[in-house]
């Protein structure tokens, strides 16, 4: 399915570009009054491309709208990176970058939203906008709220990141893994990819007219060709509704658990038998246990970090436990690879003490308990 | 197995299964440990240091509190963390000079916990006054508003800080009676090495339990606390200033 999304977008964005390439001469002509130095033209351009401005100019309120979905947008598809790209591709300054735009990625899908909004809410109040509206543009606006609106809300249900983003590096490297089950994931991921099919069939994929800049000349269609038009749209809906119909088909017969990530390495130990709930909440765990030690001094408890250390360690070439700052380390390792900062070894320990050695090696944890239960023992 | 880090979750079923413990469902495991306590408003721990015992040469409290909280120097004196100080206080007209260690005095109605704009600065329901550095953001009203100059700032990246004691750059420490050892059962790391010395300067215990040993010196002798003017109720008390 995303596969053929892609396809679509891209031959669909090509033909647009072509179309557009074939008035190529008019280019000139777009960034008038003529420029008298190459640079200025090039700067005109440019604030074209990046400011908008011609759009300032004649249609304020699709300025504004315009230029917060824009640049909302930008920092969306930069905070999605982290799923797309392999740390080991881009090298580390490149990925330290993607690491700092998380949060403003966040911030931008608001503003994107917001731009969204904007432009729905002049489809219906301006007559003028209102009356050149299609069932395309409509079902665009309608996709395109739905996209950040379904991405916030599968945010919340703190999807395994790293297993979204091995599915999404399997799909580049023609590796395919499974993806996480969630509800809110697989609905907006599916509406991504109705995104990418609808997309050009209607205005949005306008950048291409930057080489024209100027309207196509409007043909009555004929007879035959909104046959085939309606033939494609046919196919491209059999193509969307028969993997949304074979999965939800999936989920209602396994109950969700089908195709889930290989987590057999992972210690079962941690909350019953389901370890996605260890991975999805672990911040939560931890911060809770934080509260129930410090003010109550409730000590000893399974989920202080330092239990996470111990079992979690990981060793250098000299068998040395390594820090957090070593790429191998439990937590980096994930974190990194997410692209989410980690702030708990700034004060916490990263590495098990002997303590903490202690506490779940058996033998040790054997005088422990048979101390425990000696009469008089100082632990009670 | 004992040197070992590398253990196996079967070799730990073992090693647990043995001894009081039981796997109730698969993956599900239950084993006995010392249940933990919550910090109970029954208790108030204090120290009672006894300024005669205290040697103007001895700085073992000073040390031990290093070594259980990882205080490294940075060769920086204004900006080192010092939990404990020793301080000696001389009188001018007799000569009479006493050296005594002074921490955190743990108010009963700490300033530093009024001041604070975050509820970062606490007063456990035992007592015990402490730092929550989650919420801490370092703005030092606390360290201002102590009458005791109890309060550090820590100004240096850390590593490998102890595990039970976590410290960071950016927030504001202080003495925490070695609140992980009472939660443990055992007494604060400078009372421990004190009563190493051979001096006993210090006596460690809950005020609130009439039995208890400091509860009964402080009935019996005549004790005092650090600006008492303040009306700030420390738990740290003094004998013989």
């Amino acid at each position: 399915m995303f596969y053929a999304a892609a396809a679509i977008l891209l031959i669909g964005l090509a033909t647009k570009i072509w179309k557009s390439l074939r008035h190529s001469t008019r280019l000139k002509a777009s960034v008038s009054p003529s420029a008298d130095h190459p640079l200025e033209g090039t700067i005109r351009l440019a604030s074209e491309v990046v400011l908008f401005r011609s759009a300032f100019f004649s249609d304020r309120w699709n300025w504004v709208f315009g230029t917060c979905f824009h640049f909302g947008l930008l920092l969306v598809l930069l905070r999605h990176l982290r799923y797309a790209l392999d740390p080991a591709w881009v090298g580390d300054l490149a990925w330290a970058g993607v690491t700092l735009v998380q949060p403003f990625g966040f911030y931008g899908g608001l503003a994107l939203l917001g731009g969204v909004l904007g432009f729905s809410a002049r489809r219906v109040l301006f007559k003028e906008v209102r009356r050149n509206t299609g069932p395309v543009d409509a079902l665009l606006l309608v996709l395109l709220l739905a996209v950040p609106v379904s991405g916030y809300f599968s945010g919340m249900v703190h999807t395994d990141v790293v297993a979204v983003k091995d599915f999404f590096i399997g799909l580049v490297t023609a590796d395919v893994k499974p993806l996480p089950t969630d509800p809110l994931l697989l609905i907006h991921l599916w509406l991504v990819a109705t995104l990418m099919v609808v997309l050009p069939f209607g205005k949005m994929l306008h950048f291409a007219d930057i080489f024209e800049t100027i309207a196509e000349k409007v043909s009555a269609p004929s007879h035959r060709a909104l046959i085939a038009k309606r033939a494609v749209a046919v196919v491209l809906v059999l193509a969307l509704a028969v993997p949304a119909v074979v999965a939800g088909g999936q989920v209602l017969a396994d109950g969700w658990t089908r195709a889930q990530p290989d987590y057999t390495k992972l210690i079962k130990a941690h909350r019953g038998d389901d370890p996605t709930v260890m991975i999805r909440n672990h911040p939560d765990f931890l911060l809770h246990k934080q509260h129930v030690v410090v003010y109550s001094g409730m000590r000893n408890t399974d989920e202080s970090i330092e239990r996470c250390v111990t079992c979690h360690v990981k060793k250098d070439a000299g068998g040395q436990p390594v820090d957090f700052e070593n790429p191998k380390h439990f937590c980096t390792e994930c974190h990194n690879r997410a692209a989410v900062t980690m702030d708990c070894f700034e004060c916490h320990n990263s590495k098990p003490t002997p303590a903490g050695q202690a506490a779940l090696d058996p033998a040790t944890r054997f005088a422990a308990i048979k101390d425990f239960f000696a009469e008089g023992s100082s632990l009670r | 197995m004992s040197d070992s880090l590398d253990f196996s979750r079967r070799g730990l079923l073992a090693g647990a299964a043995a001894f009081a413990a039981a796997t109730i469902a698969p993956g599900v495991l239950l084993y006995a440990q010392p249940a933990p306590q919550k910090a109970s408003a029954k208790s108030r721990w204090g120290i009672l240091i006894d300024v005669n015992q205290c040697d103007a040469g001895c700085d073992g409290c000073v040390k031990a509190c290093a070594d259980e909280f990882g205080l490294t120097s940075f060769g920086r004196p204004t900006t080192d963390p010092q939990w404990i100080r020793k301080l000696t206080v001389s009188d001018p007209e007799t000569g009479n000079s006493h050296s005594f260690p002074v921490m955190c005095q743990h108010c009963k109605h700490p300033p530093c916990v009024d001041v604070c704009p975050t509820g970062a600065s606490f007063i456990r329901a035992d007592g015990i006054v402490l730092v929550d550095r989650h919420l801490c953001i370092g703005c030092r009203y606390c360290m201002m508003a102590c009458p005791y100059k109890a309060r550090n700032f820590v100004h240096e990246n850390l590593k490998d800080q102890k595990s039970y004691a976590p410290r960071g750059k950016g927030t504001v420490e202080s003495c925490t009676m070695c609140v992980h050892r009472i939660d443990d059962g055992r007494k604060p790391a400078c009372v421990e090495a004190c009563s190493a010395t051979g001096r006993a300067a210090m006596l460690f215990g809950d005020l609130n339990d009439p039995n208890s040993e400091i509860a009964k010196r402080v009935a019996a002798v005549s004790t005092t606390q650090i600006r008492a003017d303040l009306r700030t109720d420390p738990a740290i008390r003094y004998q013989g200033i």
